[in-house]
């Protein structure tokens, strides 16, 4: 544990709670507090994960929220970002990358001569399918260092919470805290999100006098209750219309692996900071190249020097402070080389020559040393190719910083390079939102502390809040803060530029991009796709930067606009699970399903209904229907009242058929179609009496039905719609004893000459009050009964006991496809297209044509005279027949349509079905149809439905 | 290593061609490809607003496939597809297609039943296509979940082999680098603002780099087809609508083919670098903005899971979106309109990527013969006057 | 949420509570053909700017016509019912 220092009151680590975590296999000691990454690097590895395409070593180099890398594996949990993931008791961490030969390293060696997009440009690949495909297969399956998808042994589990605050702040560092403490003050809710474990941001990290402040207005937040503080969250996506997503790391007693926040605030603070801008060299990847701000934390949160000898390079200011950082903690600084020809102040370079460091102006790193890690640098002036030789162990380097955009840039803010500054801010934001901080390039405390309550005070006040800030104290203070300095340029290379990384996700250099002009990509997307530059694992993060910045170099002409890749969510990679948290699968079930269930009804999906398909044999349930009695449950039907005094208008704009007239006891079965005369649904309407009506709809129209019948309705109507799809359920008693079976349980007189078919009446049976429909849908005498919901089992149960005696057996789904199939009786959904209009489908003898305004009735009229593009037809074959639906109507090479529902019937021994074709005259003509069965053409006799019983007597009994 | 020779140089349009084709994606780029190099037309230039493949061209999920329901479609599918495989010898530059095969999860026995419709056209019709049950799924599948404790359990689905992913970036350069080859003119940044029309007949175009004469125009504009008709006064059969899709981080290979549920609505595939890239349905509303969704991220995940439960732990990298030109039959509008030499090649919604070098090619033949190609002569405008939509969409419209 | 719509009964709304209706056309006069029917039906001006269009909002099953401009998604003005 040589790197560890002794404590601070910087230090986020808990020293009194020591743990061990194992890397491959061995133990490491840390601390509470400690992330994956600083554990290891206190045990002393380096390198912790390979590169994406060379396979380069790589270790840490960011420690912030945009530290996608390195990537290992944690708890069997691929892919996990050890930078971003604090360490629990016992925790297994293992590499990605395979030891031993590597042909990607290989092909790192070679990369000097590789060429960017050699797989499009290789005539090897291009000419040869086979060799291509070879080489495809080594791509995908070549080892390397890319996890497995490997059964999941515990099921991990992801929690989902909404919170509607008023504020939220995203960051916790100076200007964050301070702007959530405007908000608390102003008694609204407030929500402020910090990524780390530990709030204060930049300033948390630059030792224990500016840790001050820090402490102060920490202390500050925890008095309102009206604030709530997550940590170790991540706003990771903001959408356009105001939602956030900010995704929770759990800690180790929360059942819950990760945990989304789904943050709706009227008015949002960004104060989401800046990071070190990479500084360009050859071999700026090494383990051991690592930012300013990284070398900071390591020291000042974790307690852990970078290296014992380091060298630092940059062109502000601030190395000067890290570089003394180092020095008051034991870290020998080879030399700091500071890329401005004049150097730090007088102070900053006079206080670090105290310590005896060489500081070499106009200088910088031009070359990381090393293979496996960085084992010393070569320093020159800025442009130079060559210079002195250093040992050190660790590169400290930054080109200044680059404000972290892009969160508000999801959100839809304008992000503006500014040349003069060499970095990107966020202008033209959405109302209701405000930035803070360093991530608009401030750097004086004062400043960012203003600034974030004056950011607070402007957006609180755009819903109406007055504040209790002193928004002229905050304004005056931020006018006087010292101007915003720019970031130092790069130095530009010209002889490494195939060493230089522009992009470390990807493995993208200053040569590639340089190819990728030469061939004629002019524009930044294209050559960002070209290159992959910012396409990796951190998604532009570390490389935008730096990648706009050279291009903008190589041709200002064209790229000096500075237009950024756009920003899409999400911020950092969010998993699968956490995604799916909140979504449930909550399937409709009818209110007769567990007494079916218990009686051996097997269940079948259909669309967000679980319906029952049989209780075992569904073609002996059809044999009951016709030779005693089936009962089947309904319910899933949609069931409506419509009244008031424009209820008939309203069904008869609706409905094809005329509605007027309608008695008390008759009922109307009808047709709708739309605008277009195609047929969506059918379905039966009573009248209950004056001005009041009940309809029923298919069970797949049902949910739409409203909507429907809601856009026709005309503003004056005076009529309501009710939807009773689940307060009522619905039963159809069929077969020859159904009449009999009834009368067991009503006084009322259910004789043919009081009820005949295609009437209907109140009753009650079993003291249940219902609606008999008399109609035929399944081809008996039958008897389609509604009563309430909550009532259904019991009658259900009381019609079961009286039926069974007379042979009634309980029919499912399928049951009822065949008895249906067997007269003929088309379901809208399933028998037509979307195109078939009433003519094609045969019913148009469900249109009134005297009706000028119902919905189609335009259409309809013109098409009466047209031919028909498609018509449902019958067919028969005798005995059983394996056809299904969905085979095809053929003849030779021609194919003239499909069957939309075949079934074999018991009762009739023959194979029955209803198929959708084109060209039917021509079929007609014929007399009989081909089916392509199993590869070969079978006969069948062309029918009009219906197939059993086609005159209806056994319906009128 | 010297410097690199370009693949090619974009220009400035010229004054006059003999063909301008407006958009320059896959559509567009293929066209005048084909225009230039099959039927040897001279001077043709494509003007594009912004960047070539700006559209769907780079925002599509890579997915080429023969399976459509529609019997009367699958031959220009077919086309297509066979010309995926011969491009990148033919235009020297590795498309890196990928023929894994596609694969169709059915979840009820309405997905099965239109599935054996499916199977049983494209097996007459000589395309070679398997319907599996959930067992033979799972074999060439490992990964997908095929037992009962899925919320609405796989019943079968099918494989049909001719189907695959080609790299879209590397099929517009591919393209861009045949049309320079050919002679085309290249225009980036060209904005049509303007179709000019004598008699009845197309004489040329506007633009913001100035005017152009030209003996024949063909609109291949993808979700902005609608707006550049109406530069010629004409109204178009789409609806422009938001399609999003994501790609996750890259893990070793699992998955060998492309997988769509037609239950779920969803469908993913594993590219050769590793990531998933997958997509859903539209976003049911008429936009012209890209934006993505949480819903649409939330749905994706949780279909995602369902049918790889393993997924869990693998995490989005990025989600975009894209523009797609709806029809109401779920099929293209190809050929000619009602002002003569004014071509049009739109309305492919989000199917458009996968038919691009066979649309290129007919068209091309169309607007250099006059004779429209027996392969796309019922896809023109005139149908849904005459009431002749294509089966490819089953569902009413309310 | 994608954008929002308003319902007039119940404000600014996810555009996922909703179901969109269409461009709002005019319908063909009395006697008109096939072909001008057909246009209503299939054609639409699917401009990339403002237009009037019917979304209802499943909750509180109100038709609506709003004025959005498709290509901000941004709603203008106040919505009607139909």
């Amino acid at each position: 544990m040589k790197l560890r220092l002794p404590p601070s009151s910087t230090q986020v680590i808990d020293r009194s709670r020591p743990l061990t975590i194992y890397y491959m296999g061995n133990p490491v000691k840390a601390y509470v507090g400690d992330t994956v990454a600083t554990a290891l690097h206190a045990a002393g590895i380096k390198q912790m994960a390979t590169s994406f395409k060379y396979h380069r070593p790589r270790g840490i180099m960011e420690l912030g929220v945009h530290a996608t890398d390195p990537l290992m594996e944690v708890d069997g949990r691929f892919n996990t970002r050890v930078a971003r993931t604090p360490v629990v008791e016992g925790m297994r961490v293992e590499p990605q990358f395979k030891k031993g030969i590597d042909i990607f390293k290989l092909a790192d060696k070679a990369s000097k001569a590789l060429q960017v997009g050699f797989y499009y440009k290789n005539p090897l690949f291009y000419k040869s399918e086979k060799t291509w495909d070879k080489a495809r297969k080594m791509m995908r399956t070549a080892p390397g260092n890319l996890p497995s998808i490997t059964p999941l042994k515990i099921k991990p589990a992801f929690d989902e919470v909404n919170l509607t605050p008023e504020l939220l702040v995203i960051g916790g560092g100076l200007g964050g805290m301070e702007a959530a403490l405007v908000g608390a003050r102003s008694g609204v809710r407030v929500v402020l999100v910090e990524a780390e474990g530990w709030l204060g941001g930049f300033h948390a990290f630059q030792g224990p006098k500016a840790l001050e402040p820090v402490l102060h207005l920490k202390e500050q937040l925890t008095k309102f209750s009206n604030l709530t503080v997550l940590t170790w969250t991540t706003a990771s996506m903001v959408y356009p219309d105001g939602l956030f997503v900010c995704i929770q790391t759990c800690a180790p007693d929360d059942p819950f692996l990760e945990r989304s926040y789904l943050i709706r605030p009227k008015v949002a603070i960004f104060a989401t900071g800046a990071m070190d801008r990479p500084l360009m060299f050859a071999n700026n990847d090494r383990p051991g190249v690592m930012f300013t701000q990284t070398a900071q934390r390591l020291v000042h949160l974790y307690g852990l020097k970078p290296e014992e000898e380091v060298l630092i390079s940059g062109g502000d200011d601030q190395i000067y402070k890290v570089a003394l950082d180092m020095v008051e903690h034991g870290v020998r600084v080879v030399g700091v080389a500071d890329s401005r020809a004049q150097g730090g102040s007088d102070e900053l370079t006079s206080s670090l020559a105290q310590h005896g460091v060489p500081i070499w102006p106009g200088e910088v790193v031009i070359e990381a040393k090393g293979k496996g890690a960085v084992t010393g640098a070569i320093v020159g002036k800025v442009g130079a190719t060559s210079g002195h030789s250093e040992k050190c162990k660790a590169i400290i380097a930054s080109s200044g910083r680059t404000p972290l955009f892009k969160l508000i840039a999801q959100a839809q803010a304008k992000i503006v390079y500014d040349p003069k500054l060499g970095f990107h801010l966020a202008k033209d934001l959405p109302k209701g939102y405000a930035t803070a901080g360093r991530l608009n390039g401030l750097e004086d405390q004062e400043a960012i502390r203003a600034q974030g309550r004056l950011a607070a005070a402007e957006v609180l006040e755009t819903i109406g809040l007055e504040t209790k800030t002193d928004i002229d104290e905050a304004r005056e203070l931020l006018g006087k803060a010292p101007s915003i300095k720019a970031n130092p340029s790069q130095s530009r290379s010209t002889r490494l530029n195939g060493q230089r990384f522009i992009c470390f996700g990807n493995d993208v250099t200053e040569k590639d991009v340089d190819q990728a002009l030469e061939e004629g990509f002019t524009n930044v997307e294209m050559i960002k796709r070209y290159t992959t530059a910012t396409m990796g694992a951190e998604q532009g993060a570390l490389s935008q930067a730096n990648f706009l910045d050279y291009l903008a170099y190589k041709q200002p002409n064209q790229m000096g606009s500075q237009q950024i890749n756009t920003p899409r969510p999400p911020l950092a990679g969010v998993c699968m699970g956490v995604m799916a948290a909140g979504h449930h699968d909550q399937p409709k079930i009818p209110p007769l399903h567990w007494v079916q269930l218990k009686a051996g009804g097997k269940t079948i999906r259909t669309g967000p209904w679980i319906r029952i398909e049989h209780f075992g044999d569904p073609e002996e349930e059809t044999l009951a229907v016709h030779r005693s009695a089936g009962l089947c449950d309904v319910s899933t039907l949609g069931k409506f009242r419509i009244f008031g005094p424009d209820a008939e208008k309203w069904l008869n704009r609706v409905n094809t058929r005329s509605i007027e007239g309608l008695s008390d006891n008759r009922i109307c079965y009808t047709a709708a179609c739309n605008e277009e005369g195609v047929v969506i649904d059918d379905g039966i309407v009573i009248k209950l009496g004056d001005d009041d009506y009940y309809f029923t709809t298919s069970t797949a129209r049902g949910p739409a039905t409203m909507e429907w019948y809601y856009r026709w309705k005309e503003r004056e109507w005076e009529a309501w719609l009710v939807n009773l799809t689940e307060a009522r359920a619905g039963m159809n008693l069929a077969g020859p004893a159904s009449r009999e079976i009834l009368s067991k349980l009503t006084s009322t007189d259910l004789s043919n000459e009081a009820l005949p078919f295609m009437h209907w009446t109140k009753a009650e049976l079993a003291e249940v009050p219902c609606y008999i429909l008399r109609m035929g849908f399944l081809g008996e005498l039958s008897y389609e009964i509604h009563c309430p919901s909550n009532q259904s089992v019991y009658l259900w149960e009381k019609l079961i006991e009286a039926g069974e005696p007379l042979g009634l057996k309980r029919i499912g789904l399928e049951a009822q496809l065949i008895c249906r199939l067997e007269k003929g009786h088309v379901l809208p959904g399933l028998d037509f297209d979307g195109n078939t209009n009433m003519f094609e489908a045969h019913l148009d003898w469900l249109w009134d044509s005297s009706k000028e305004d119902s919905i189609g009735a335009p259409m309809l009229r013109l098409l009466a005279k047209q031919p028909f593009r498609c018509e449902v037809i019958g067919f028969k074959l005798d005995g059983r027949v394996n056809l299904k639906d969905g085979h095809l109507v053929v003849n030779g090479e021609r194919q003239f349509g499909y069957i939309t529902s075949v079934r074999y019937s018991p009762l009739l021994d023959q194979t029955i079905g209803l198929a959708l074709v084109q060209n039917s005259e021509e079929l007609k003509k014929a007399g009989e149809i081909k089916l392509w069965l199993e590869g070969k053409e079978v006969r069948a006799n062309l029918v009009k439905p219906p197939f059993y019983d086609p005159s209806g007597e056994r319906l009128r009994i | 290593m010297g410097r690199k020779s370009p693949l090619w140089k974009f220009t400035e349009p010229r004054g006059t061609y003999d063909v301008v084709v407006i958009g320059g994606g896959l559509h567009g780029l293929a066209a005048a490809y084909y225009l230039a190099k099959d039927q040897k037309v001279k001077r043709v230039a494509v003007l594009e607003r912004k960047h070539f493949g700006y559209g769907g061209s780079s925002r599509n999920t890579e997915v080429y496939r023969v399976n459509q329901r529609a019997p009367e479609i699958l031959p220009l599918y077919l086309l297509s597809r066979n010309l995926w495989l011969e491009l990148s010898a033919e235009l020297e530059w590795n498309l890196m297609v990928w023929e894994k095969g596609m694969i169709g999860l059915a979840h009820s026995d309405a997905g099965l039943n239109a599935i054996r419709m499916r199977h049983e056209t494209q097996t007459r019709m000589g395309i070679e296509n398997y319907m599996l049950t959930p067992e033979e799924l799972k074999k060439l599948v490992p990964a997908l979940d095929v037992s009962d404790k899925a919320a609405i359990p796989i019943v079968g689905g099918y494989f049909n082999p001719p189907g695959g992913q080609v790299r879209h970036d590397a099929a517009v350069w591919g393209f861009l680098k045949g049309c320079y080859k050919e002679g085309v003119d290249l225009c980036p940044g060209t904005e049509v603002t303007g179709i000019n029309v004598t008699d009845g007949k197309v004489t040329g175009v506007d633009t913001n780099k100035g005017s152009i004469s030209c003996a024949a125009v063909h609109m291949a504009p993808g979700g902005y087809s609608s707006e550049v008709a109406r530069l010629a006064h004409l109204d178009l059969p789409v609806m422009t609508m938001p399609l999003q899709a994501m790609v996750t981080e890259c893990v070793k290979p699992f998955l060998d083919h492309v997988v769509v549920s037609e239950g779920y609505f969803c469908y993913v595939q594993q590219s050769i670098k590793g990531d998933l890239i997958m997509g859903a349905h539209l976003d049911p509303w008429q936009s012209y903005k890209l934006y993505n969704t949480y819903e649409f991220a939330q749905e994706q995940a949780y279909c995602m899971l369902q049918l790889f439960p393993d997924i869990a732990h693998l995490r989005l990298m990025r989600s975009w979106s894209g523009l797609c030109d709806m029809t109401v039959d779920g099929a293209p509008i190809m050929g000619a309109t009602e002002v003569e030499n004014l071509f049009i090649d739109a309305g492919w919604g989000y199917f458009g990527f996968k038919s691009s070098p066979a649309c290129g090619k007919t068209m091309a033949q169309f607007i250099a013969s006059g004779q429209c190609p027996e392969l796309i002569n019922f896809l023109g405008i005139d149908r849904f006057y005459e009431g002749r939509m294509i089966p490819e969409v089953y569902m009413v419209r309310t | 949420m994608g954008f929002l719509i308003p319902c007039p009964n119940c404000g600014l709304r996810s555009a996922y509570e909703f179901k969109f209706g269409g461009e709002v056309k005019n319908e063909p006069g009395h006697g008109a053909g096939l072909c001008e029917w057909r246009h209503y039906f299939y054609f639409n001006k699917n401009v990339a700017g403002v237009q009037e269009e019917w979304w209802y909002h499943y909750p509180c099953q109100t038709w609506v016509i709003v004025t959005r401009d498709t290509a901000t998604n941004e709603v203008v003005g106040s919505p009607r019912l139909m």
